[in-house]
């Protein structure tokens, strides 16, 4: 509740008793005077570290100038030749970097898909057409294993099996 | 401007070279999609022959076709690629022909055909579970009649 009250989220009313009641407790005194010092530290240190960094970073950038300047060359184009120099140097061994990683994974990793296959039904077969002529066709499934059987007869040849 | 396309030539180099490799493999692997086809051609018919051992385990199902003797004559294997037709020579100058078209699911697309001559005995397209088998009979032979075990692999 303390902090909440710090923090101004409370109500007029909540705040109203919560006043009333520091006015007579030093002990919740003391811990909104903690409250009040953590934040200034806190926004102090923000602060420093903000100041810090920025110091750093002009150091940096200084003696980067200070390093582009004493390279080889009539100075002109030193900073576009030095930046080009760095690129090769770190882009071509990341090339080849990438190139091994996606021979690895080609080998190591990806694997072509196996295909699916359902073993529940394993003489599973759907006849999408059939033509037999001018002959008798014949299509039963088998009731042990459910094997389809196409058979042609004609021709003076005897219908077969009572499976029809 | 010029000057940095020839230095980042360097770069490029090993890139193409994986993926020329990588495209290489993968076609490769493509056209391993290869549908092996096994046709057992067998003679079904009423004799004292019984049961040809090398059937059994078609047996529960060329039982049914309530014939007395069922004998094995050929055993051929035949690996297609899709669209590609293969010919299995069938005894009384037959010839079987097996188109596998693809998958379709779990099963082989194919086209099935017995051809005697110029004359055809059956067309059919069907899609056979992989390992699954298919039986086709009915054309005469000797004392018998022609029936077809074939089994479906990709």
């Amino acid at each position: 509740m303390l902090s909440a009250y710090f923090d101004g989220e409370l109500s007029g009313r909540q705040t109203a008793r919560i006043e009333a009641h520091l006015a007579s407790c030093a002990h919740c005194r003391a811990e909104l005077a903690r409250l009040r010092e953590t934040q200034a530290l806190i926004r102090d240190g923000f602060l420093v570290g903000a100041g810090d960094g920025a110091r750093e970073l002009e150091a940096l950038l200084g003696a980067v100038r200070q390093g582009m300047a004493g390279g080889v060359g009539d100075g002109s184009d030193r900073p576009e030749r030095a930046a080009r120099r760095w690129g090769l140097r770190a882009l071509v061994p990341a090339a080849v970097g990438a190139a091994a990683l996606v021979l690895v994974f080609r080998f190591a990793v990806y694997r072509t898909p196996e295909p699916v296959v359902k073993t529940l039904v394993k003489n599973d077969c759907i006849v999408d057409t059939i033509d037999g002529g001018d002959r008798t066709v014949l299509l039963f499934k088998t009731h042990n294993s459910k094997m389809t059987v196409i058979w042609v007869s004609g021709n003076g040849e005897r219908l077969s099996p009572e499976e029809v | 401007m010029t000057s940095l396309r020839r230095d980042r030539s360097p770069m490029i180099v090993p890139f193409a070279l994986a993926m020329v490799l990588v495209c290489c493999l993968n076609a490769g692997s493509a056209g391993a999609a290869d549908y092996h086809i096994q046709v057992r051609t067998i003679l079904a018919a009423n004799s004292d022959q019984g049961f040809d051992p090398r059937l059994l385990d078609l047996k529960k199902d060329l039982i049914a076709l309530n014939y007395m003797s069922f004998q094995l004559l050929d055993t051929t294997g035949v690996t297609l690629s899709p669209g590609q037709t293969g010919k299995v020579k069938l005894p009384g100058g037959r010839v079987l022909l097996l188109t596998p078209v693809g998958v379709v699911g779990s099963k082989i697309d194919m086209k099935i055909a017995i051809r005697e001559g110029a004359e055809s005995i059956l067309t059919t397209r069907m899609r056979i579970e992989n390992h699954g088998t298919v039986i086709i009979g009915g054309p005469g032979h000797e004392a018998g009649f022609l029936t077809l075990a074939v089994t479906a692999n990709f």
